[in-house]
């Protein structure tokens, strides 16, 4: 317990990073929005060409899957890449390796301190939003906390997986130099594969099965999949332990890429 | 003239050798904005593998206007890229003062000094989607296309390029306007699709307030059908010349105001 | 060649107080406050002169710089260099200076040393011919050639310090402004590079304007120099000008042993009215006294009245005059 405690300051400090950089996040969330808003002016010019059904989805649940997925995109962001990408060319990682404390740990503190503000400010408003918007499409109060305190915990591990992909992603600065191309490959391979641009489902069945299989799914599709219902039981428990295994095996990656590129740092003299 | 073309072959020539020394970080750049395009066009192709056409346009049309919104976005991200440094770092971490110390205008400075060679993705698929959707039979092109098109392009290009110059300035008086760039530039991604198909207020938004609409979909319907050049054109070589003014001369009055960094 | 009247400059800063709850106050209600960066800042310097800007930290000196270079707009007052208005003419005067801020650099940072200077070339329409001239002479003085080919973030900080007073000079500008140019360098390099500046100096008669924290830049080159302290003149002249005139005293200081007592108190009672300054930091004190007046007088009645663990004397050099001035924050004209 003591130990959890050194990382406190880091959720401290990375909250009031959040605050310092509110322009930042509000640019963030615009873009994200807007995002979120062409996605539903298509669907809902598309669903009012096929006549109610579109491969399985209802308009109804179209939206609800744009919004969820949206907001839990702000839950599980992580400033990760960035952070240790500008501290590799700076030089200023010395800096963080010198601290008795463990260089990930540091880092996921930083951004559950922003997250705790997003989740305040922005996942709220949105879930209790999609709840309202629910009601008035079917005029019956639908909350099931069950599945919402499922949807948190599934999206724990979400950010978890999507923490130490970050991770892995940032250690490649110590290699390259235009980080800023290669994360926007990143984003868009997440947005594309982890299904929160397009439910898997509408896919071709030939690539959305392996896709489910991929670390990306457990990014964001699982979590939005069980809030929606659409998972039974045992999918879901099925769900959830991919997303452990991936979290597993994201951490170890890291942390090898981790061992080599120290090496290569000391080989670079920088 | 001669001197500034000469001053700008340098540049580029040295942009070039900064290239050649992170060969594999370019074309990650390229490869990843050519990405970005490709999964978008994977996402339209699903939704028209169900529906036949996206309020009364058909497939080609949508891949057009797409294609179309694509070409002057990668102009203006190939040549004047720098403009977002400025918004985002230059004018806090006070490297901007090295411009103010140059006998050359900071804002052409600015834009000259490099090129960004990412936008490569995006101008490449643009191009790639315009000729093969034009080529479907939407479109009957007409000799004075010759002169129009290019010239449509770099007025669009210049759409965005004004709306760069004008939020970058902003960073002038507050330090940083990065994220207001970010909010403001973004808008951009309702031009790819027709605008019919939002609700009124963004149709009014992205036609008279940040006039994207006028980078892809009004000339392009203007190409598809020949219809109100005045309108989809003219208003487009207006704004953009509006635009410009406007932002140099935001530039001018927000170099008066620089505070540099720190004292 | 240097004339500035009553320059001021203010800034709007924005205040944040410390802490959550000020991070959250800043978020509804930032309060704004006006710093006056410098104040009513007059003086004149002559061609060919090097001229030395000294005071303490956040004292206006890379204001004034930026002021006289055309970055910033001045918020009152008239600065002519060499002819031009910096901020109305800006593009045509900044080909007539050269720049060097210490702690930055102008150079093309991926690329070999030679590049920057392609780039310079155009930028300053300097002619082929002219430039291989200067660049033989620049090599001559600051011996670059060696560096050309490396690209500039493998530079040691002096090297680079050499190539970017290069870059300054390139286009043979009338007056070359240096905001701490001798900043982080060890000694010899330091050395080196102030007998280049000085060389320069000389065989162009390039007008220099210094800033610097090392009073040894000052003790080295400049001949005249200007004092500024919370943004304000509070010594323009020469140097020997300075010592005569201030150098008049010296300095006991001395550390205390026993804080029990009421040391303040006690020592200007005694020592006040004789004209000798007494300055308290902690358990440090420090006496300025003049130098008519024997030491052995002061130690004895120093001793007799508190407790004191060390003790030493110094005579006034120049550090320890400006240091005087800047305790003080009295104006010395």
């Amino acid at each position: 317990m003591s130990k959890i405690k050194a990382y406190l300051p880091f959720a401290k400090g990375g909250f009031l990073t959040a605050i310092a950089y509110r322009t930042h996040i509000l640019g963030f969330l615009v873009g994200e929005l807007l995002f979120s808003f062409i996605m539903y002016y298509l669907w809902k010019t598309v669903f009012a060409n096929t006549g109610g059904t579109f491969l399985g989805f209802t308009f109804a649940d179209m939206v609800v899957f744009i919004f969820i997925s949206n907001a839990t995109r702000f839950l599980i962001h992580s400033e990760a890449t960035y952070t240790v990408a500008e501290e590799i060319m700076e030089g200023s990682i010395s800096m963080r390796l010198i601290k008795p404390v463990r260089l990930d740990l540091s880092l996921m503190f930083t951004d559950l301190g922003g997250t705790i503000l997003t989740f305040l400010l922005i996942f709220v408003p949105m879930l209790i939003g999609v709840e309202i918007y629910k009601y008035f499409e079917f005029g019956v109060w639908m909350v099931s906390p069950i599945r919402i305190l499922l949807f948190l915990f599934s999206a724990a591990f979400s950010f978890l997986v999507n923490f130490y992909f970050d991770l892995c992603f940032g250690f490649m600065a110590f290699f390259l130099k235009n980080l800023w191309g290669f994360s926007i490959l990143k984003q868009s391979m997440v947005n594309f594969l982890s299904g929160s641009m397009i439910p898997l489902d509408f896919l071709p069945k030939i690539f959305a099965d392996p896709i489910k299989l991929m670390p990306f799914a457990s990014i964001s599709y699982t979590p939005v999949m069980i809030y929606m219902g659409k998972y039974s039981s045992s999918a879901m428990l099925n769900a959830m332990l991919l997303q452990a295994f991936w979290v597993f095996v994201l951490f170890m990656a890291s942390t090898l890429i981790f061992a080599i590129a120290k090496r290569f740092l000391s080989v670079q003299g920088g | 003239m001669k001197h500034f073309l000469k001053l700008y072959a340098t540049f580029i020539a040295q942009y070039f050798k900064r290239l050649l020394e992170y060969r594999i970080d370019f074309l990650t750049g390229a490869f990843s904005f050519l990405f970005d395009q490709v999964t978008s066009l994977v996402f339209i192709f699903i939704i028209f593998n169900q529906i036949p056409a996206l309020s009364g346009y058909p497939f080609e049309a949508i891949v057009f206007i797409y294609g179309f919104s694509l070409i002057p976005k990668g102009i203006d991200h190939f040549l004047t890229d720098n403009l977002w440094k400025v918004a985002y770092f230059m004018v806090r971490n006070g490297s901007f003062d090295r411009y103010l110390t140059r006998p050359i205008h900071p804002l052409l400075h600015v834009i000259m000094e490099t090129w960004q060679i990412d936008a490569l993705g995006e101008f490449l698929v643009g191009m790639t989607l315009v000729l093969y959707s034009s080529s479907q039979g939407i479109i009957t092109w007409m000799v004075s296309d010759i002169l129009l098109l290019p010239l449509t392009m770099i007025m669009a290009s210049l759409i965005y390029t004004s709306i760069k110059m004008m939020v970058s300035a902003i960073a002038l008086w507050t330090k940083r306007s990065g994220s207001i760039l970010q909010m403001v530039y973004s808008t951009n991604e309702f031009a790819k699709y027709p605008i019919a198909i939002y609700h009124r207020m963004i149709q009014f938004t992205i036609t008279y307030v940040i006039p994207f609409a006028f980078t892809s979909y009004f000339p392009a319907r203007y190409f598809m059908t020949r219809e109100n050049p005045w309108g989809n054109i003219g208003g487009l070589f207006l704004l953009a010349v509006t635009f410009t003014s406007f932002g140099v001369y935001l530039w001018q009055i927000g170099l008066r105001a620089y505070e540099s960094a720190g004292s | 060649m240097i004339h500035v009247e009553h320059a001021v400059k203010e800034f709007k800063k924005i205040v944040k107080q410390p802490g959550l709850k000020g991070s959250i106050n800043a978020l509804f209600k930032p309060s704004v406050e006006i710093v006056t960066a410098v104040n009513d800042v007059s003086f004149d310097v002559n061609k060919g002169e090097i001229m030395g800007f000294i005071g303490p930290n956040g004292a206006g000196k890379s204001t004034m710089i930026k002021m006289l270079t055309g970055i910033l707009y001045p918020t009152s007052g008239n600065i002519t260099v060499a002819g031009y208005n910096p901020q109305k003419q800006r593009q045509q005067y900044v080909r007539h200076i050269g720049v060097v801020f210490g702690q930055r650099t102008q150079l093309w940072w991926d690329l070999p040393l030679s590049e920057t200077f392609t780039v310079l070339k155009e930028i300053y329409q300097v002619e082929t011919k002219r430039y291989q001239q200067r660049m033989g002479y620049l090599n001559e003085v600051l011996d670059i050639a060696p560096l050309m080919t490396s690209p500039v973030r493998t530079l040691s900080l002096g090297q680079r310090m050499r190539a970017d007073l290069a870059a300054a000079m390139l286009h043979q500008p009338k007056v070359l402004f240096l905001d701490e140019p001798t900043i982080g360098l060890d000694v010899v390099v330091k050395d080196n590079i102030r007998k280049a500046i000085a060389q320069m100096n000389k065989n162009d008669e390039t007008t220099i304007i210094l800033t610097t924290h090392d009073l040894a830049d000052i003790e080295l080159l400049s001949h005249r120099i200007v004092m500024i302290d919370q943004g304000k003149r509070v010594y323009q002249g020469t140097l020997s000008d300075l010592k005569e005139r201030f150098g008049k005293s010296k300095k006991i200081e001395f550390v205390i042993s026993d804080m029990e007592q009421p040391i303040e108190q006690l020592l200007s009672q005694r020592f006040q009215q004789r004209g000798v300054q007494v300055y308290l930091e902690n358990e440090r004190g420090t006496l300025i006294v003049d130098r008519s007046i024997p030491s052995a007088i002061i130690l004895k009645e120093l001793l007799d009245l508190i407790a004191v663990k060390d003790i030493s004397i110094k005579e006034s050099d120049v550090e320890s005059i400006i240091k005087e001035i800047y305790l003080t924050k009295a104006s010395y004209e």
